[in-house]
């Protein structure tokens, strides 16, 4: 890794976890009694959610416009390539078209959310078989694999409880941000021979 | 190409080049060890994570897709599975992003197989010459797929046809890929398995062949389809064609490196030399099935009339372990060996990439005789 990696690494780790701080601290808040139009929605947990709610239109919409450039840089030369624009264009869209609703339900995030640790937890329960099958360490992998599947189980029960969904999603801010330092400061392979 | 190949064409391919059968064993040992030596294996038995030759499944899917990884990535599988055949080939349309990754579409008798097989002359020992021989088997067998993840080059689509030939001619059967990893292929039911569809350009999905499953590792078939590469363009492989000429230019590299000559040419084949086993090699490369090795095995066995001892990783585990007292003897046992010639292979191909201003492997890498290498780059 290069010192500018690292440093990448590091600075998207912080953020993640200032953004996970600020998640917990806003998810036990209620902004329902201040006094200005639609504050009586803010009930506790509402506001952290609505803020997960624009990282995820702004993640679909760095998608939809990466997927635009990828097609006029890449794929316009690829067989089948054109259905890149079509994606781009309905995934940038949707960003859009999300961001004018009054309402989006909990629920819609979550599965999203769910959806993506049951995939994670998989993943690492097959490394950590892969890992067993070559007689290595691979206990943590195990532990891993079950926690994470663990969360999307108390997850699938909570559908609908914008509290659970920020606890779910910092959680996994933290998880990543501690794996992005790990591996910062785990030596790096490189070629060299003695 | 699979352990058949690597390791039972190998063994037959050096014995017909010269070599005796205990230098022939360790020859296909190494060849087919280029298919097992993961970070998770090197890591188990302590030998350098930087000398791994492939990627598990579960490696694979962890791996990070950033540009770190990808290179780590490239690294791997560019070097050691889908040798490019021509760093500087004219693409005159594209982004550099993309003439970088159609510059590593692998195909046969590029300047990087002679460089493969310089530097393991000079490295001069069987384990080295055992992954020269990997990677040059590979190189036809996975012509017209990159090592590197990239949906605009490796993805194939709906139009993929099995070439079945006869007696009314030759017919275009559509093939349509499972994707269950577990899922056992069966050639007479047509069951291939193939990785899925993503939309990432740079998902482990769309790393090398994997869209189009393990057809490439077949010696029996032949198809067309339309690669993403060619604009709508159709390709045909034939495997039974390329596969003999893969075994024929082993053998002629082999015979060279035997030798010790320094003289390599591309598209130069030992023709002569396979000519008595010509028939039954094309015999064993037609049978429509998944695993050549039994008939392999028997070739080999006739040619050396000695028993071939089956590939076990708990071989060189072994060696490796007994071997540990100082570096010097680490290095000079033949998993040292094996993993110092891995190391020559990737810093080879890395540093050719780099020179031709292609990144995707990373930054220019050490070597282990850099003066020499240099040198020699000079002539």
């Amino acid at each position: 890794m290069t010192q500018w990696q690292k440093l990448k690494n590091i600075l998207t780790a912080v953020l993640e976890i200032l953004f996970a701080g600020l998640i917990l601290f806003l998810s036990d808040r209620d902004f329902s009694h201040l006094n200005f139009p639609g504050a009586e929605k803010l009930t506790r947990g509402v506001v952290s959610y609505y803020l997960i709610l624009v990282v995820f239109v702004i993640v679909m919409l760095i998608y939809g416009i990466r997927l635009i450039i990828f097609y006029f840089t890449m794929a316009r030369f690829m067989t089948g390539g054109r259905g890149m624009l079509y994606r781009g264009v309905l995934y940038t869209d949707l960003a859009l078209y999300t961001m004018t609703l009054n309402n989006v339900p909990v629920n819609y995030i979550m599965i999203y959310l769910i959806a993506i640790l049951v995939i994670a937890g998989a993943i690492s329960l097959f490394q950590a078989f892969d890992i067993m099958k070559l007689g290595g360490f691979w206990q943590f992998k195990m532990v891993q694999g079950i926690v994470t599947i663990s969360l999307a189980v108390y997850g699938f029960t909570h559908l609908r409880q914008p509290m659970v969904l920020s606890y779910i999603f910092a959680i996994t801010l933290v998880h990543d941000a501690i794996m992005r330092i790990v591996s910062v400061f785990t030596t790096t392979q490189i070629v060299t021979v003695p | 190409m699979n352990s058949d190949f690597h390791y039972y064409a190998t063994y037959c391919a050096a014995l017909i080049a010269g070599y005796t059968h205990e230098e022939a064993q360790d020859i296909c040992y190494s060849a087919q060890l280029v298919d097992h030596c993961t970070r998770t294996w090197l890591k188990k038995i302590g030998g350098p994570g930087s000398a791994a030759t492939t990627q598990l499944q579960s490696e694979l899917i962890s791996a990070r897709t950033d540009t770190a990884g990808l290179q780590d990535i490239t690294r791997i599988w560019s070097s050691f599975h889908f040798l490019p055949r021509d760093l500087y080939a004219e693409v005159p349309y594209g982004s550099r992003r993309y003439k970088n990754k159609f510059r590593l579409i692998c195909g046969p008798n590029g300047d990087l197989l002679k460089k493969t097989i310089q530097i393991a002359g000079r490295r001069n020992t069987l384990q080295a010459v055992g992954i020269a021989m990997h990677v040059l088997a590979d190189t036809w067998a996975h012509t017209y797929f990159a090592g590197t993840p990239s949906l605009v080059i490796n993805n194939t689509d709906y139009n993929f046809y099995e070439l079945r030939e006869d007696r009314e001619g030759v017919h275009r059967i559509p093939v349509v890929f499972g994707h269950n990893p577990a899922a056992r292929e069966d050639p007479e039911k047509r069951a291939y398995t193939g990785s899925i569809y993503q939309a990432e350009e740079n998902s482990i999905m769309n790393l090398g062949h994997g869209r189009a499953g393990h057809l490439p590792d077949y010696s029996f078939i032949r198809y067309a389809y339309a690669p993403s590469w060619d604009r709508y363009d159709e390709i045909i492989k034939d495997n039974p064609h390329d596969y003999l000429y893969a075994f024929a230019q082993m053998v002629y590299a082999m015979k060279q490196l035997h030798d010790e000559s320094d003289v390599f040419e591309t598209d130069t084949y030992a023709w002569e030399m396979i000519r008595p086993y010509e028939d039954r090699i094309r015999n064993i490369l037609s049978i429509r099935r998944t695993d050549d090795s039994k008939d392999w095995e028997a070739l080999g066995e006739t040619l050396s009339g000695k028993t071939i001892r089956p590939f076990s990783l708990e071989l060189f585990e072994t060696e490796y372990l007994s071997s540990a007292d100082t570096p010097e003897t680490l290095l000079a046992s033949a998993p040292g060996r094996f993993f110092t010639a891995a190391l020559d292979q990737k810093a080879m191909v890395v540093n050719e990439m780099v020179r031709s201003g292609n990144t995707l492997g990373g930054r220019a890498i050490s070597v282990s005789d850099p003066a020499s290498y240099e040198k020699e780059e000079q002539k």
